[in-house]
């Protein structure tokens, strides 16, 4: 829990929490994993004065793993307030990468028009994808692979 | 019984007889072209012209000394007799047969149908009867194919004169309109409008005779027409303007369209009922793809951990992992029976009967009082036992049941005294079913989405497929009602109005 990229998992779903939790935890690059059970708490969050210390070192290195269906305020939702708001767009070190049982095509389109994303996965979440975000994302900060 | 005196036309008194034209030479009269015949007042023939003689098939001057009569069909021959003894008395001009079937017989006992005029004249200082006769069977033969030709049209055929009056109508009219025998001829044309059409329909009528081109009526507007039963029926109508000699008629040709209106409107009813379930079937598409997956993707990192747990020995979360994989595979097996079930509900439909509502309720606290006691939620009903409602009780059923169910499901367990209060009240022409209950409320950023299929407003831990309240919209739309909601934490009501008589249940409503 002391590397230097901060995730936050926005799911409804608690076993998915679970689940991404256990796969994140595998990467030594990750330090802090904030969890979130919907879009609106995310976004107070995000756009509260405490996002940079609940998510760990300054600058900023935050991967949001988004849900798009959730209950209240959707992914989709939280996306476009932030938009919106212009909030994560100063810090090319926070990436969103949905993260969704989806595999309908306009959901993939819909979520490439955000800047702020940068991939689309669909659950569940492995170990390997989560280790290529990381080179892809903050490759001065991936770990030498082991194998 | 058609006679020749009976033809008295109106039913006032004559005018005064006028003083019988003096003729001076009855034989000049054989030169008229037209068939005549003097009659004495006795009835005796006096005298007829070639024309007469050719048209009833006797030799030159035989007739003459003979009684009128034997011009005279036998079946009316005996009444005519009374009726010329009447004539004599009070002798005047008059026609016999306009209109009216008026026989005579020749002397090979064929029937010819004839026009009649009668004149009475004085020749020499007796009075004579000088009649003339026009054979009018060839006219008569073209009348009657004509009209057989119009009878046989399928559509109503209505022809009025510049007043509105009808001067001729086919079978297919008398039944479109509901008359019998000659019931519309002589009508005006406002008994067969509705009220509401009349003082319009005299203007466009006057508008129409000054400016008379064919056109057809009913496109654009929905025009209808009265039955002699004061029912009404939607018609198409076709205009023809006609000049009978210089005198302006109209010739109206109508086709009742109820028929075709009810299937138009059916098709209407079809097509709307298809949009709404390619909609359905698209959001179906769509949240298959979200909420019917989702459990399933959530299984398979479950089972990506438990492998892990395996790998490493590390078996102490193992057991609570099978646990939480289970549970999903039973979420995801009650969301896709929530799935058929709403799927089934589109077309189950029991037809339309009496519901008492009072017992219908009763009934669904029987039903629903596993989930009330588990739930530790009391009902409180209020309706008047005696109200009834023609509908569909299966859609009734699924509007009730899941309004039920939900205030159930959502209560607040922080609070002591959970309740749910169903009321039957009368509206009008309606009837208004109230769900409330002091549950935990829809969100206000949620309630935009309330009947929107897989919208689940509580975390995924809680029960419930998203499919109720879509379950519970549509079979309000089936029925004909309508339904509104309020929602805040500890109240929540929805209303629903539901009509007394319940519309017909659409076509895809019903499968017989």
């Amino acid at each position: 829990m002391t590397g230097p990229i901060s995730v936050l998992v926005v799911d409804d779903d608690e076993l998915d929490r679970y689940a991404v939790g256990r796969q994140l935890g595998k990467h030594p690059e990750i330090g802090r994993v904030v969890e979130v059970a919907d879009g609106s708490e995310a976004y107070d969050l995000v756009a509260g004065e405490r996002f940079e210390s609940e998510l760990g070192p300054h600058p900023p290195r935050t991967l949001i793993l988004l849900d798009i269906n959730m209950p209240l305020m959707s992914g989709f939702d939280f996306l476009e307030a932030v938009e919106r708001e212009a909030l994560l767009s100063s810090a090319d070190a926070c990436v969103v990468v949905m993260l969704t049982s989806s595999s309908y095509f306009g959901d993939r389109e819909r979520a490439e028009q955000f800047e702020v994303v940068g991939d689309y996965v669909e659950k569940p979440l492995r170990a390997p994808q989560i280790r290529s975000l990381i080179e892809r994302f903050w490759p001065e900060h991936a770990a030498p692979a082991n194998d | 019984m058609d006679d020749w005196m009976a033809d008295r036309g109106p039913q006032h008194e004559p005018n005064p007889p006028p003083a019988p034209v003096a003729i001076d030479d009855a034989l000049s009269l054989a030169a008229v072209p037209i068939p005549l015949l003097l009659v004495d007042s006795g009835g005796t023939i006096a005298f007829t012209n070639p024309g007469l003689d050719e048209l009833f098939g006797y030799d030159s001057g035989v007739l003459a000394g003979q009684p009128v009569e034997v011009l005279i069909p036998p079946d009316v021959a005996g009444s005519h007799r009374e009726l010329r003894d009447a004539y004599a008395e009070v002798p005047y001009e008059r026609t016999m047969g306009a209109n009216r079937d008026v026989r005579g017989i020749t002397r090979q006992g064929e029937e010819v149908s004839v026009e009649i005029a009668l004149k009475p004249v004085e020749i020499d200082g007796v009075a004579y009867v000088l009649g003339s006769v026009i054979d009018i069977g060839v006219l008569r033969a073209e009348q009657e194919k004509t009209r057989l030709a119009i009878d046989a049209s399928a559509s109503a055929m209505i022809m009025f004169d510049a007043d509105g009056t009808v001067v001729l109508a086919n079978r297919q009219a008398l039944v479109t309109f509901g008359y019998a025998g000659d019931g519309l001829v002589g009508r005006s044309l406002n008994d067969l409008l509705p009220d509401r059409y009349r003082r319009r329909h005299a203007v466009f009528r006057a508008g129409y005779m000054t400016d008379p081109t064919q056109r057809s009526m009913g496109d654009a507007r929905e025009l209808y027409g009265l039955r002699s039963d004061g029912s009404e029926f939607p018609l198409e109508l076709g205009l023809t303007p006609i000049d009978d000699q210089g005198k302006p008629l109209i010739m109206a040709t109508i086709i009742d369209i109820t028929q075709r209106k009810a299937s138009e409107d059916e098709i209407r009813r079809q097509n709307a009922d298809l949009v709404r379930l390619n909609d359905e079937l698209g959001q179906f598409a769509y949240s298959a793809s979200h909420d019917l997956k989702a459990p399933l993707a959530t299984l398979d990192g479950l089972l990506d951990c438990l492998r892990d747990d395996l790998a490493d020995g590390t078996v102490d979360g193992a057991a609570e992992l099978a646990v939480r994989a289970q549970e999903l595979t039973r979420r995801l097996a009650t969301l896709i029976e929530g799935v058929l079930g709403f799927a089934r509900s589109e077309h189950a439909a029991e037809g339309f009967c009496e519901v008492h509502l009072g017992d219908f309720v009763e009934t669904m606290r029987t039903d629903l009082g596993a989930e009330l006691s588990a739930a530790g939620v009391r009902l409180d009903v209020e309706i008047d036992p005696t109200l009834t409602i023609t509908a569909d009780p299966h859609r009734l059923r699924q509007i009730v049941e899941n309004l039920m169910s939900n205030a159930i499901k959502y209560c607040d367990r922080r609070n002591a005294d959970r309740f749910v209060a169903v009321r039957v009240e009368p509206r009008g022409e309606h009837v208004e079913l109230t769900v409330a209950d002091n549950g935990i409320g829809i969100p206000a950023e949620a309630q935009a989405q309330v009947f929107t299929m897989f919208r689940r407003f509580a975390n995924h831990s809680e029960p419930g497929t998203g499919l109720g309240l879509a379950m519970v919209k549509r079979a309000v739309d089936q029925i004909g009602g309508e339904i509104t909601f309020e929602s805040a934490p500890g109240a929540s009501v929805f209303r629903v109005l539901v009509p007394r008589v319940a519309l017909e249940p659409t076509a895809a409503g019903v499968t017989t």
